[in-house]
C-alpha cells in the first residue's frame, strides 16, 4: 500500500517509492537518500510532532511534514 | 599579536610546495577535525551540518621538507551547486575560485591570476557508517578526473558496530582509488593519510596522461572508470563540450555535465553571462555587439533542446542524476559493504525520545540553557584568572607609579592602557566558560536536535529551524554567526537571520551586563539559594535580544522579505562524546580572538579615548600636587605617626580630585558629550555614560574601558586601587544624587542589549549581503531601537 512519509507510524518500516518535485528540496531529499528502494522508519519527533524525524540510509534525517508528504512510501500490508 | 599557527598560514613557506591537496565531504563527517589532525591548526569544528562555511587553508610538511597545501571546502552533500557552499565547493574543484574567497567573480576577463590552481589530489572525506550516502558526493568528485584518496572516518564507530562491515581492499579494488580508514578526533590513521597523499603527490608526475580528451590539465587515469551516466547523456555532454569549445571556451566535462543537469542553477547562469556579457560590456569588447548575446541565446535553446531530448529517453534533468548514482553506488559497493537490511534503533536513538519528548525535550533544552547562563555567571570575577589578570593589572599600575613621574605619560599607561586592555580581559574567564558549553554541545550533537526541537516556533518567525545555529552562534560573536548563515538554503530565511543576529546577546555585551548586574542589583537568593535575584536578570538580558528579534523577523518577513516559508532537511548527527581537541580548540580560537581584539583594537580606542579626555586641559598644578603627595606619602611610612599630616593630605587630595573633575569636563571628549547631555538625560544617563557608549560604538566592549579611564581620571588618588564598581557606585549627579540606580543600570543595560555597536558585525553583514544598504539598514534599525527601549526602561523604571 502506498502512502506519504508523514504519514508513516512508528514501528513500520517502509520502502521509498519516489519523491515529488524536482524544485532544489526534492533533490536535496533524493541525494540525502530518499531513493526508491531505501528502507526508512520514523525515530523520532520534536515536542510539536513536526519536524519528525527519520531513519534512511545509516543516518538520521529531520523533515518537516510539509516535506516527508513529497516522499511516497510503499508500507507492508498488515 | 597573531599566533604561530596564523603566522605559518599567512608567511610563504621557503620549502618546496609538492601539491595542493582539496578536502572535501559531507557535513558531520568530522572534516574540520581532519583538517584540524592534518594540518595542527585552528579550526571550527562541530557536529552540525554546514559548521564549516569558510575555505580554510593550511599546510603539513613531507617528510623529503616540502610541503602540502590543505584547502578545507565547505561541507555539501552533492557538488549539484545550488546553494553558496556548493557553489564554493565546485569553483574550487575547477580551479575556477578567486583567490579571495567570498568574492563573485562575474568578470568575464578570466585573468590567470586571479584564480587558484586547480587541487592536484582530492581528499574524500567520509562518515563511515553512513558510507551510502556519502559516497554520492564521491560519485561526483571521481567525475573531476583527479587522483582521489576516499578516508572513512570515525572507523571506530563501524569497528565497533555489528550492523556494517566495510571491506577496505574490496572497496578500494571496486572504486579504484585508494581508501583508508581514520578516526580524526583521536588523531588516529592521520599519518597514513599523509604518506599515503605524498605519495600520489609523488607519483602524479611521472604517471600523468599528457593527452586526455577532456579538458583540463590534471586529468587521471580514472576518469577510465564504467561511466554512471548512460551512452546517449555522455553523447550530449561530449556535443556540448565541443559546441563550447568552438565558441572559445575550453571547458571541463564535469562542468558541461552541471551546466546540463543543474537547470537554472549558477553554472547556467555564470555561462550565459559570460557568453552574453560581452555585449553588454563597455569598452573592453572588440567583438561585433550581437554576435555574443545570439550565443548566449544559442546555449539557453541548445540546453532546452538537450535537456528535451533526454526526457524523451526518460532521463529528465535533474531528477536522473540522483536515481543513477544512487543505483551505482548500490551496484558498486554490493560486495564491499554490508548492512543489516533492516534500520536499527541505536543508543543515540534512545536518547533521542528522550531529548525531543513531548515534555522532556523541552524541559532538557530549557535545563541546558539556564545550566549554560548559571554556569558563565557563576565563573564571573571569581575565577582565579580573573583574579591573577586583576592582580597583575594592579602590579602593573603601581610599577608605573613608583617609575613614572607624574604626567601625560603615567597617565596615559595607567588610565589610557591598563585601565582600559586590563578591564577587558578580566572577561576572559567567562567567555571561555560560554564557548567551552557551547563547543560541547555543539561536538556531541545536541544542537541538531535543537534545531530540530525548535523548528516549530522558528518557523512561526517564518525561520527554519536551521536559522537556530546562526543565532544561537550569535550569542557567542555575531561574526561566525552572520558568516554560518551562509548554509541556510533559501534566500530570505539567510537575510533574516543575518538581520537579526545582531540582536543576539554575544560576548561582548556580558561585560556590560556583568559590571552593571554586580554593581546595582542586590545579591537575593531564592529557592535555598538555587536561584539568584542577578541570575534571573542575566537570563532576562541575554533573552532581550532573542525576544525583540521575534517581531523584527516578522516584520523583516513580511515586508522586506515576501515569499514562502522555506524547507527543514537536517541531518541529526549521531550523538557521541565530545572530542576534548576539537571543544578547547573551539574555546582557544574564541579566547584568542578576544584577547586579540583586546589587544588591538580596544587597545587602540583606549588611547585615543584617553587623549580626548586628557587633553587640552591645563594638568600642571594637578601633576605637582600628585608628585607632593607621593613625596609625602614616601616621607611618612608608619600611618599613625603624624596627624598634623593627615589633615595636610586630605587637603591635597580633594584640591587633587576637583581639578580632575574640571580637567575631563573641560577635555574635548567632556565638551563634546556635555553639548549633547539632553540626548543622554532623555534615558537617564549623564555625559560621562553617554561619552562612554559614543566611543564603544566600534566594539561595545569597549564601554568597560572608557568608563575605566573616565573614572579612574577623575577619581581620589586613594580610590585608585578600587574597582571601577566602587567609582561608579560614587558618582553623584550636581545636586548630590547618584547617578547610578538600578533604573540607570537596566536602561544602559537594555541600550547595550539592543545596539548595533560592533564595527566587525556591520563588515560581516556587508560581505554576506554584497551591499551596504544592509548594514546600514542594521545600524539604523537597531540603535533606534536601544534608544527609545533604554527611554522607556527610564521612564518607567522612575516611577517606582
Amino acid at each position: 500500500m502506498n502512502t506519504t512519509l508523514d504519514k508513516l507510524i512508528k514501528g513500520v518500516i517502509a520502502l521509498v517509492r519516489d519523491v515529488e518535485g524536482e524544485d532544489p528540496t526534492s533533490m536535496r531529499l533524493m541525494e540525502i537518500g530518499f531513493i526508491a528502494g531505501q528502507s526508512v522508519a520514523r525515530t523520532g519527533q520534536a515536542p510539536t510532532g513536526d519536524p519528525i524525524e527519520y531513519s534512511v540510509g545509516g543516518s538520521r534525517v529531520g523533515l518537516r511534514k510539509s516535506e516527508a508528504a513529497r516522499i511516497i512510501v510503499q508500507v507492508p500490508a498488515i | 599579536m597573531l599566533s604561530k599557527s596564523t603566522l605559518e598560514a599567512n608567511t610563504k613557506p621557503k620549502s618546496k610546495l609538492l601539491g595542493l591537496v582539496a578536502l572535501v565531504g559531507n557535513p558531520n563527517t568530522g572534516k574540520s577535525s581532519l583538517f584540524n589532525a592534518l594540518c595542527g591548526m585552528n579550526a571550527k569544528v562541530g557536529n552540525f551540518p554546514g559548521v564549516t562555511v569558510e575555505k580554510k587553508t593550511g599546510q603539513w610538511k613531507a617528510v623529503d621538507g616540502s610541503h602540502i597545501e590543505v584547502v578545507d571546502l565547505p561541507g555539501t552533500y552533492s557538488l549539484a551547486a545550488r546553494s553558496a557552499d556548493e557553489s564554493i565547493a565546485v569553483e574550487v574543484l575547477l580551479g575556477k575560485s578567486t583567490k579571495i574567497a567570498g568574492h563573485a567573480h562575474t568578470s568575464t576577463s578570466d585573468v590567470p591570476s586571479d584564480l587558484e590552481p586547480q587541487p592536484d589530489c582530492v581528499i574524500v572525506v567520509v562518515d563511515a557508517a553512513a558510507i551510502e550516502r556519502n559516497l554520492y558526493l564521491f560519485s561526483q568528485v571521481r567525475e573531476l578526473g583527479l587522483p582521489t584518496l576516499l578516508v572513512l572516518n570515525m572507523w571506530d564507530r563501524v569497528a565497533t558496530d555489528c550492523d556494517l562491515t566495510i571491506d577496505i581492499p574490496k572497496l578500494a579494488e571496486t572504486l579504484s582509488v585508494p581508501v583508508l580508514t581514520a578516526v580524526a578526533s583521536k588523531r588516529q590513521g592521520i599519518k597514513e593519510i599523509q604518506c599515503k597523499v605524498e605519495e600520489m603527490l609523488a607519483g602524479r608526475v611521472t604517471n600523468q596522461h599528457p593527452a586526455d580528451q577532456s579538458v583540463g590539465s590534471k586529468q587521471h587515469s580514472s576518469s577510465a572508470q564504467p561511466d554512471i551516466y548512460p551512452p546517449l547523456f555522455l553523447e550530449e555532454t561530449k556535443g556540448l563540450q565541443d559546441w563550447l569549445l568552438a565558441r572559445g571556451h575550453a571547458v571541463h566535462r564535469f562542468e558541461v555535465s552541471r551546466l546540463l543537469i543543474d537547470a537554472g542553477g549558477p553554472i547556467e547562469s555564470y555561462w550565459k553571462h559570460v557568453l552574453g556579457t560581452s555585449s553588454h560590456s563597455d569598452t573592453k569588447t572588440t567583438n561585433v555587439s550581437g554576435e555574443n548575446s545570439e550565443v548566449a541565446d544559442g546555449l539557453d535553446s541548445k540546453l532546452q533542446g538537450i535537456r528535451a531530448k533526454l526526457k524523451e529517453a526518460d532521463l529528465s534533468v535533474p531528477r536522473m542524476e540522483p536515481k543513477l548514482r544512487h543505483a551505482w553506488i548500490k551496484s558498486t559497493i554490493k560486495d564491499a559493504v554490508h548492512r543489516a537490511a533492516l534500520p536499527v534503533v541505536t543508543f543515540s536513538d534512545r536518547i533521542d525520545r528522550l531529548l525531543t519528548h513531548q515534555v522532556w525535550g523541552l524541559l532538557s533544552l530549557v535545563a541546558v540553557l539556564f545550566f549554560v547562563f548559571q554556569a558563565v555567571f557563576a565563573s564571573i570575577g571569581t575565577g582565579w584568572l580573573s583574579e591573577q589578570i586583576d592582580f597583575g593589572c594592579e602590579t602593573l599600575a603601581l610599577l608605573v607609579s613608583s617609575t613614572i613621574p607624574p604626567g601625560a605619560l603615567r597617565s596615559l599607561l595607567n588610565d589610557g592602557v591598563i585601565a582600559g586592555v586590563g578591564g577587558v580581559l578580566v572577561f576572559i574567564p567567562q567567555i571561555a566558560v560560554l564557548f567551552l558549553l557551547i563547543a560541547i554541545l555543539e561536538d556531541c550533537g545536541y544542537m541538531a536536535r535543537v534545531a530540530l526541537v525548535m523548528d516549530r516556533w522558528m518557523s512561526m518567525l517564518g525561520l527554519s529551524g536551521r536559522a537556530f545555529l546562526p543565532l544561537m552562534t550569535s550569542f557567542g560573536c555575531a561574526v561566525p554567526g552572520i558568516m554560518s548563515a551562509r548554509t541556510i538554503a533559501s534566500r530570505r530565511d539567510r537575510m533574516v537571520a543575518i538581520l537579526v543576529a545582531p540582536l543576539m546577546s554575544c560576548s561582548a555585551r556580558l561585560p556590560v551586563y556583568t559590571l552593571m548586574i554586580t554593581t546595582f542589583i542586590p545579591s537575593v537568593s531564592y529557592v535555598n539559594g538555587w536561584v539568584s535575584l542577578q541570575g534571573l536578570l542575566f537570563l532576562a538580558m541575554y533573552s532581550l535580544g532573542a525576544i525583540v528579534a521575534i517581531p523584527i523577523a516578522w516584520l523583516l518577513k513580511k515586508f522586506a522579505f515576501p515569499g514562502p516559508t522555506s524547507p527543514f532537511v537536517l541531518e541529526m548527527p549521531s550523538y557521541k562524546w565530545p572530542s576534548w581537541r576539537v571543544v578547547l580548540s573551539q574555546v582557544w580560537e574564541q579566547v584568542r580572538s578576544f584577547a586579540v581584539r583586546a589587544g588591538t583594537l580596544i587597545f587602540c580606542t583606549s588611547i585615543l579615548l584617553w587623549a580626548a579626555a586628557y587633553f587640552p586641559s591645563d594638568h600642571r598644578e594637578e601633576n605637582q600636587l600628585v608628585a607632593k603627595l607621593e613625596a609625602i606619602d614616601a616621607q611618612a611610612p608608619q600611618p599613625a605617626s603624624v596627624s598634623t599630616s593627615d589633615v595636610h593630605v586630605e587637603a591635597i587630595s580633594m584640591r587633587i580630585n576637583k581639578l580632575r573633575a574640571t580637567s575631563i569636563e573641560q577635555s574635548f571628549l567632556g565638551r563634546f558629550g556635555r553639548s549633547i547631555e539632553p540626548v543622554f538625560h532623555a534615558v537617564g544617563w549623564d555625559w560621562k555614560i553617554g561619552v562612554g557608549v559614543i566611543a564603544s560604538f566600534p566594539a561595545r566592549e569597549v564601554i568597560i574601558a572608557t568608563l575605566g579611564t573616565i573614572y579612574s581620571l577623575g577619581s581620589d588618588v586613594d580610590e585608585g586601587s578600587e574597582s571601577l564598581a566602587e567609582q561608579l557606585r560614587a558618582s553623584k549627579w550636581p545636586d548630590g544624587r547618584p547617578v547610578f540606580t538600578w533604573v540607570t543600570a537596566l536602561s544602559i543595560m537594555v541600550f547595550f542589549a539592543l545596539c548595533a555597536q560592533c564595527a566587525a558585525t556591520l563588515v560581516a553583514i556587508k560581505r554576506e549581503t554584497k551591499t551596504w544598504f544592509w548594514p546600514v539598514f542594521t545600524f539604523v534599525y537597531m540603535t533606534a531601537l536601544a534608544y527609545f527601549s533604554a527611554m522607556l526602561v527610564f521612564v518607567v523604571g522612575s516611577q517606582f
